[in-house]
């Protein structure tokens, strides 16, 4: 997946979660995880292309 | 068409209560005070709105009664002698059901309920915007963020921010890196520089060098003469260290030797004296045995003449000691008479009286005594016999041992004698040895002296040649030292560099630079999110104040106040009132109190039609109380009216006179 993919996801999948009704630690804790596993993927991805 | 209520134990109402209302109509609820009205809608409204995700919608349903407050310890909707509630709600072909506990959290059954709920469908006096309006707080922007979606992005944006300002860190290290790493390539290269600088001096100074040496071409042979003498030097220092090592381990041998040598002479003295007390020892035993021997002279005949003499003696004993018996016997007999006598045992004519038989066993007595001293005489003789032999015996053994003794200090002796033969050869041999390492070495100082003394004329002779080639050469060779010092601060720096100059990011490695670059466009990225959800948060919460404003201002015309223009602006988020006739702005706080009531009425029957008209239920929990007759019935028609349109069920509650609660059901008015 090239980077600027990875960026479209995390933020596709950022949207979802506003659409959940989950409460607020949850949602922290979606959204962090959401960042980490897009930024593992982008580090991977860079590190690939440089 | 009906939407039913059940609910045990909440509340007031003990056991197991249901109700049913009808859409499309108002469901008017009339008790008297205390019987439950407010627990009806308080039941059906944390039904249809549990779970609560916001933490402001939370604090509002404890603080109209919904929840038990955390510093409470009673659960307001629970019966008092009850331990739980079950509430269930069924319309449109599905259930929401909720079960409270003493001091647990609620338990969902069925389908969960819609948050807005509780801010958008129960009209009450402990309403939130209601207590605000009184208190004069136009402040909507809590009510939009849960309305909306918005406080979703703003809570993803926060948390978004948050981790950005993790990454900002980062490459704020790696940039503090980065500058450290500049600062050593700028150390580096300031040092390089500074070599080369002084390799061209001393390229130049060689030159130089080369020169002042080519006007004496004699000086290189006088320099290769002095090399060859310092080799020979090293080799003949080398050849001295090995011979001195050899003459002191010599040496070593020789005062070991000599030490034992000493040792063996003080061995073989004492061992001689020894040897005469030894001697002399023997000749003392050989004399005493000589004397024994003539004690021991016809030592069989005395021995014999002796046994015959105690076998005689034994014999005069045992007749002595009979007569005692006898004379004791006839004591006692004689004793036992009246005239004190006895006939006499040997004539057996006369008499022997008491005394003269007491005359007669002392005489007996006396004679055995006699007769044992003879004995004892006897035995002593025979015992000293028996003494001299037996001494004669031990003396014999004893001149045996010193025999052994003295045979062994003799062999020792000749030993020691051999021993200190050989050291008098082995010290000659070690001396030699030593006098030759002496002679060696005197030799090879000899040859070092000779050698430094013609190092020595040589300098003087390259000495000579002038100041110019001494300096020069002095100057190369500080040059070269300095060349060399800053080699190593090189090297450090270049070590310290390559230390710095890569960055671990998820267990792998990168250069400096390509960390940065790779955050700096990662952090560019999350700045850009941000920025959309931010404005997908604005955009959220205009739509939400967009919509409102249009319901209100149909409310306000359904309900007669057409002369006001209520509105939430969206760049504050506040509640803005307009007095059309006057053209006036107007505060909320100049509003009477059944004013207040009435547009609090109208900003939730907006709120309703904005945010939650697809949940068929209105509740209105006594507010008309407030109501003049011409204003209610408009309220009421309003409601039905809206109820009709909708489909929703409305449910008023009103004060009744009966004693039980009722349900009237309105579809006219």
């Amino acid at each position: 997946m090239s980077e600027s993919k990875i960026l479209e996801k995390l933020l596709n999948d950022l949207l979802k979660l506003t659409k959940e009704n989950i409460n607020e630690d949850e949602l922290r804790e979606k959204v962090k995880e959401e960042i980490m596993l897009a930024f593992n993927e982008y580090v991977r991805t860079y590190s690939v292309g440089k | 068409m009906r939407i039913k209520v059940s609910m045990e134990n909440v509340g007031g109402l003990k056991g197991l209560r249901e109700f049913e209302f009808i859409k499309g109509a108002i469901n008017i609820v009339k008790a008297p005070n205390a019987a439950g009205k407010s627990t009806l809608i308080k039941a059906i409204t944390l039904c249809l709105s549990y779970p609560y995700e916001s933490d402001v919608l939370l604090e509002i349903a404890r603080d109209i009664g919904l929840l038990r407050q955390l510093s409470e310890r009673v659960d307001p909707l629970i019966h008092i002698d009850s331990d739980f509630a079950n509430i269930t709600v069924r319309m449109n072909g599905k259930i929401w059901g909720i079960t409270l506990s003493k001091g647990g959290k609620p338990k969902l059954l069925y389908e969960k309920g819609d948050e807005r709920f509780l801010v958008t469908s129960v009209i009450t006096r402990e309403s939130k915007i209601l207590r605000n309006l009184i208190v004069g707080k136009t402040d909507f922007k809590w009510l939009i963020d849960n309305v909306s979606k918005a406080k979703n992005y703003d809570a993803i944006a926060t948390v978004l921010d948050e981790e950005r300002l993790k990454f900002e860190e980062m490459l704020y290290q790696i940039d503090i890196r980065r500058k450290e790493a500049r600062d050593i390539m700028e150390r580096i290269k300031e040092i390089s520089k500074a070599i080369d600088s002084y390799i061209t001096r001393e390229q130049m100074l060689n030159k130089r060098l080369s020169e002042v040496l080519a006007k004496h071409p004699e000086v290189t042979e006088w320099r290769e003469r002095r090399d060859l003498l310092l080799v020979k030097i090293r080799q003949i220092e080398d050849e001295i260290k090995e011979k001195e090592t050899i003459k002191e381990e010599d040496q070593k041998k020789l005062d070991k030797e000599t030490r034992e040598h000493r040792e063996k002479i003080d061995r073989r003295d004492r061992l001689r004296k020894i040897l005469a007390q030894k001697i002399n020892e023997m000749e003392r035993i050989k004399e005493q045995i000589k004397e024994i021997d003539e004690n021991l002279k016809d030592y069989e005949e005395k021995i014999k003449e002796l046994h015959e003499q105690e076998v005689e003696l034994r014999v005069e004993e045992g007749k002595a000691l009979a007569q005692i018996d006898i004379y004791e016997n006839a004591l006692k007999i004689a004793s036992a008479m009246p005239e004190k006598k006895t006939l006499c045992f040997l004539c057996k004519q006369g008499y022997l009286t008491l005394s003269s038989l007491e005359q007669s066993k002392l005489l007996a007595e006396n004679s055995l005594r006699e007769i044992r001293n003879k004995i004892a005489d006897l035995l002593s003789k025979r015992n000293r016999l028996y003494f001299y032999r037996n001494e004669k015996e031990r003396l014999k053994k004893e001149l045996e041992k010193l025999d052994d003794e003295i045979s062994s200090i003799r062999g020792e002796l000749d030993d020691l004698e051999r021993s200190l033969e050989n050291y008098e050869r082995n010290v000659k041999a070690y001396m030699k040895r030593i006098q030759e390492c002496s002679k060696i070495l005197e030799k090879l100082r000899s040859d070092i002296a000779q050698s430094r003394k013609e190092i020595e004329n040589i300098d003087k002779l390259i000495g000579m040649l002038g100041e110019e080639e001494k300096n020069l050469t002095s100057e190369i060779s500080e040059i070269r030292g300095k060349i060399s010092l800053m080699e190593e601060q090189k090297t450090n720096e270049l070590k310290k560099l390559e230390e710095i100059s890569y960055v671990e990011i998820n267990n792998m490695s990168f250069s400096l630079e390509e960390a940065y670059k790779l955050l700096s466009s990662w952090l560019k990225a999350l700045r850009e999110i941000y920025t959309y959800l931010s404005s997908e948060a604005r955009k959220e919460r205009i739509a939400a104040v967009e919509i409102f404003n249009s319901h209100v201002k149909n409310v306000l015309k359904e309900t007669a106040f057409e002369y006001l223009d209520v509105w939430i602006d969206p760049k504050d988020y506040k509640l803005y009132m307009r007095d059309l006739r006057s053209n006036n702005e107007i505060s909320p706080r100049i509003l009477s109190e059944t004013e207040k009531y009435v547009l609090s009425f109208v900003i939730h029957i907006a709120l309703k039609l904005s945010y939650t008209p697809h949940i068929p239920l209105l509740l209105v929990d006594e507010v008309a109380l407030s109501f003049d007759e011409k204003r209610k019935y408009a309220m009421l028609k309003y409601l039905l009216d809206l109820a009709k349109e909708n489909n929703w069920a409305v449910i008023l509650t009103e004060l009744g006179y009966e004693d039980r609660m009722t349900i009237q059901t309105i579809k006219d008015l």
